[in-house]
């Protein structure tokens, strides 16, 4: 039977909430309204059910991972039971301790407030509005959900992303109708191309007056309908448990992405008594859900493995809660692995095999050996234009291998010769079964020989005998001084690539950054929202004086909730990518990309350091290379939030350089914006 | 898209790679498609806007297109719930496809709406978009029926200007296509016709010299043929001669 296994494409690494999601999600498919059951079933292939004696057989949600080994040898069809010792067990379904009595009826919006707590919600990003107003009230007579608030509806939907980012869990933010909600759709749109878990929940004037043109109305619904992955209008207060439950579980399964729901503040004044157990109404979607991978499937991707002689692995995003599997992958095979800037972190950047990124900036090796290599492992990748550049001579020699839980990704791009569309976490538990249990070895040792040559001759580096601060030393001895320890998160550029460069990662959710949308301002924000979701571990913000000014009054929340948010700012008083572009392709014409004062080009415009006293935010500048290191110690080392304003040059350009819509034989080297092109 | 290598992009792979591997510097005048722009701007590839939807026979986008870019009807199952259409026409919207024809209406099971469309393009691309409304939440199922063999019909009204003279001639037109009289004026016929898209096409061209006033088109319904017969082989020369 075909069992839409709901779980395997929740994060598994990720909190007790999106599996408490999981298990009622279940429990619509196989029984009507009893108590669902979260305890980890276990059953043979071999015909007989052996099942754990608790559970009846009809009403059950299994996850169906494990059996003897020697069945899956017996097993002739599918390959959908394994021992996975180590996945995580949904815990026992706790009763719920509502704050109201069974049958008191209550308000909209406290109902909204206990569908949140069910999710096991616990910290949201909200801010409060005329239309909103009531959810704000209800927050307040909760007694687990804190609220950040931001000061900006950009600034919290970036911070609900940074939660979700750095943690695995749904980020929830909350904004008024009208310009609140409309102040939403980058953040939406940020999440949506990048896969990010996350529920909106907007306020809107009362139901008779949508479609008037109301004071403060904006049909939200209809504006964000193809940047979110699914969003709702409530117009019945019966049906806020049940929609809130479908959109926590819609933003986390499958491919994760944003959801929006609409509620009408007259639905939020309503009184009304819940009703907690309504199944979801999500069938065609939970039909489509990815099956679970096939043992077939599995032996045709190691067959490949077996016969290339250049394998690379090229990972991104979708393994962001693989990256325990991938790891023992690697150390079966010895395939070496380059990562999109969404996988960053998915596998250590400091083992030998890690090719780091690859892409328009990325490494010379990385892309050398997706150039030459005869097999390309693609785990939980899309094939965007800023890794492929040209599509036909992107890995031309290459047998394709795409293996991508949203099926509509396989073949969009570049055509695969062998696809998988399941989540990578039990395929690669399956790839690895089968490779340990048939003792399998590889050798691609005079690959890797050949890519440490190139990694030898092509190494990333910058001018190291100036008197000046290199960018991209400050982003080296940043690594250095933290140990590769804290969580970095960017805005869009130079900065950008530099961080995703110089930073060794060695864990996942370590790096934050606007992937596909490429949003400015997105660093501060999203520091705060990781900080939120992991209190004690340092988190430093390196940003670009361009994109730090748009979010800028973020300072005032890191302050007044204590975060320990460290900014660095490598400052350059341009808009460094874009005068890059212009240095090299546009001879140099600069086009309202200069970002100081243009009547004082001595001084350092705009001042930072007064914005961050005037939001009582320690901070410091650092102009000379011999006072770089203490600086950033005294960062790191001051409690709470701090600003450090490294000053750079702006002739630095990000290299290595793959023009866009280039292939391997056009990157660019060397060079920066000192000469003329 | 092809992805094996040919002995021409490995030799001029080879022959720039080897700057690589010895060291020296590429040639700075490289060509690029794109000059030095974000994107890489490609000469105009306007296939999807080509296509006249306007047209009675939908601008001829048939069987015969070399390139296989040709008319694919769509039928989809949604759940019947505000907003559904405008979803899965914006996924349309969003992925650059036209719309040549759209009738949606309820379906075999209450609840659910059945909505079948006709859009050009190549069986690639027509493939590619299904996946992508596939993601849409509220579609339950979707098929492209131009493969296999379909029932297909289209209601047409078609209102005509015709004094008291020409209304014999345009009877008789009505008469041959079985289409019926449903408003007579003194100076404008309205007819109805049910067809395929041929007969309505053909209907409207032989109208068009006594001057079509208006025309209201339903678009195409199409329902998966259970008996496999495929009638547009049928109406072939090949067969007939088969029989003669």
């Amino acid at each position: 039977m075909a069992l839409p296994t709901l779980h395997a494409s929740c994060n598994h690494g990720a909190s007790l909430h999106t599996k408490h999601i999981v298990s009622g999600g279940h429990d619509r498919i196989y029984l009507l309204e009893s108590s669902f059951l979260a305890r980890q079933s276990f059953r043979c292939t071999s015909g007989t059910q052996r099942l754990s004696a608790e559970k009846p057989r009809k009403s059950f949600s299994r996850i169906a991972w494990a059996a003897a080994e020697t069945d899956i040898f017996t097993a002739t069809a599918d390959f959908q039971e394994l021992e996975i010792p180590s996945f995580p067990r949904p815990t026992p379904p706790q009763s719920f301790k509502s704050r109201f009595a069974d049958d008191q009826p209550r308000k909209g919006s406290d109902i909204l407030v206990e569908a949140l707590e069910r999710e096991g919600v616990t910290d949201v990003f909200a801010y409060p509005g005329g239309a909103s107003m009531e959810i704000h009230q209800a927050l307040t007579r909760s007694s687990s959900i804190r609220n950040v608030l931001c000061r900006h509806e950009q600034g919290e939907v970036f911070a609900a992303e940074g939660y979700a980012r750095a943690s695995g869990k749904v980020g929830v933010c909350i904004a008024t109708s009208g310009p609140g909600a409309t102040n939403l759709v980058t953040g939406l749109a940020d999440a949506m191309l990048d896969s990010i878990p996350m529920v909106a929940i907007t306020g809107q004037v009362p139901r008779r007056m949508i479609g008037t043109d109301a004071f403060q109305e904006t049909p939200i619904v209809e504006v964000t309908r193809s940047i979110t992955k699914h969003n709702y209008l409530i117009l019945n207060i019966e049906d806020i448990p049940r929609l809130i439950r479908e959109a926590f579980y819609l933003a986390s399964s499958g491919r994760p992405g944003p959801v929006l729901v609409d509620i009408p503040k007259d639905v939020q004044q309503q009184m009304s008594i819940p009703d907690w157990n309504q199944p979801m109404k999500l069938q065609g979607y939970l039909e489509r859900l990815p099956k679970p991978p096939q043992l077939s499937q599995l032996e045709q991707i190691l067959r490949l493995i077996s016969n290339s002689r250049r394998p690379v692995v090229y990972c991104g995003g979708g393994c962001m809660n693989s990256s325990k599997e991938l790891r023992e992958f690697i150390d079966l095979t010895g395939i070496p692995v380059t990562t999109t800037l969404m996988g960053l972190g998915v596998f250590p950047s400091s083992d030998e095999r890690c090719l780091h990124m690859l892409g328009m900036h990325g490494t010379v090796y990385a892309n050398y050996s997706v150039d030459k290599a005869d097999l390309l492992l693609a785990f939980g990748v899309r094939f965007d234009d800023r890794v492929t550049g040209k599509l036909e001579t992107f890995a031309s020699r290459a047998s394709i291998v795409h293996i991508d839980v949203d099926s509509a990704e396989i073949g969009k791009n570049k055509q695969p010769h062998v696809s998988l569309c399941a989540d990578i976490q039990p395929a690669l538990v399956g790839i690895n079964h089968l490779i340990k249990s048939r003792n399998l070895s590889f050798d691609f040792s005079a690959w890797m020989k050949e890519l440490n040559e190139q990694k030898l001759k092509w190494p990333l580096n910058y001018p190291k005998d100036e008197d000046f601060i290199c960018p991209q030393q400050a982003i080296e001895l940043l690594h250095e001084v933290t140990q590769g320890n804290a969580i970095i998160t960017t805005g869009v550029g130079q900065h950008q690539m530099w961080a995703a460069q110089w930073f060794k990662y060695d864990k996942p959710r370590q790096w934050l950054s606007s992937g596909g949308l490429g949003a400015m301002g997105f660093g501060l924000p999203a520091a705060l929202g990781a900080a939120v979701a992991n209190p004690g571990v340092p988190v430093v913000d390196i940003d670009g004086d361009g994109s730090f000014l748009m979010n800028i009054q973020e300072l005032a929340t890191i302050y007044v909730e204590q975060l320990p948010v460290k900014i660095m700012i490598l400052n350059n008083q341009h808009l460094g990518m874009v005068v890059q572009w212009e240095d090299r392709f546009y001879k140099g014409n600069r086009a309202h990309t200069y970002l100081g004062d243009p009547r004082n080009e001595e001084t350092i415009f705009p001042d930072f350091l007064k914005m961050a006293e005037g939001c009582k935010v320690p901070s410091a500048r650092v102009v000379k290379k011999s006072d770089l290191r203490k600086a950033i110690e005294l960062m790191l080392e001051t409690p709470g939030p701090y600003l450090l304003d490294v000053i750079v040059p702006h002739q630095e350009h990000v290299l290595p350089m793959i023009p866009s819509g280039g292939s391997f034989n056009d990157i660019i080297t060397e060079g920066d914006g000192r000469r003329i092109y | 898209m092809n992805v094996t290598s040919t002995p021409e992009s490995d030799e001029e792979t080879s022959r720039s790679g080897s700057w690589l591997v010895d060291g020296g510097l590429p040639s700075p005048s490289y060509e690029l498609p794109s000059k030095g722009d974000v994107y890489p701007v490609e000469p105009n590839e306007d296939e999807v806007w080509r296509f006249p939807v306007l047209d009675p026979d939908w601008g001829q986008v048939e069987d015969d297109e070399p390139s296989g870019f040709r008319s694919h009807t769509l039928s989809m199952l949604v759940n019947d719930a505000p907003g559904v259409l405008n979803r899965v026409t914006g996924v349309f919207a969003r992925r650059g496809y036209n719309i040549q024809s759209l009738a949606v209406g309820p379906a075999e099971k209450p609840g659910i709406s059945r909505i079948t469309t006709v859009v050009p393009g190549t069986d690639e691309s027509i493939k590619k978009l299904l996946t992508q409304i596939l993601k849409v939440i509220d579609v339950l199922k979707v098929q492209d029926l131009t493969h296999i063999p379909f029932a297909e019909r289209e209601l047409v009204l078609i209102k005509i200007a015709a004094s008291s003279k020409e209304r014999r001639d345009i009877l008789d037109v009505a008469a041959i296509f079985r289409a019926k009289t449903v408003d007579l004026s003194d100076h404008s016929i309205t007819l109805e016709m049910t067809g395929d898209l041929e007969k309505a096409a053909a209907l409207q061209r032989l109208l068009q010299q006594y001057g079509i006033v208006e025309v209201a088109r339903t678009g195409r319904v199409a329902l998966v043929r259970e008996s496999g017969v495929n009638t547009k082989y049928l109406g072939t020369q090949e067969l007939v001669n088969k029989f003669i």
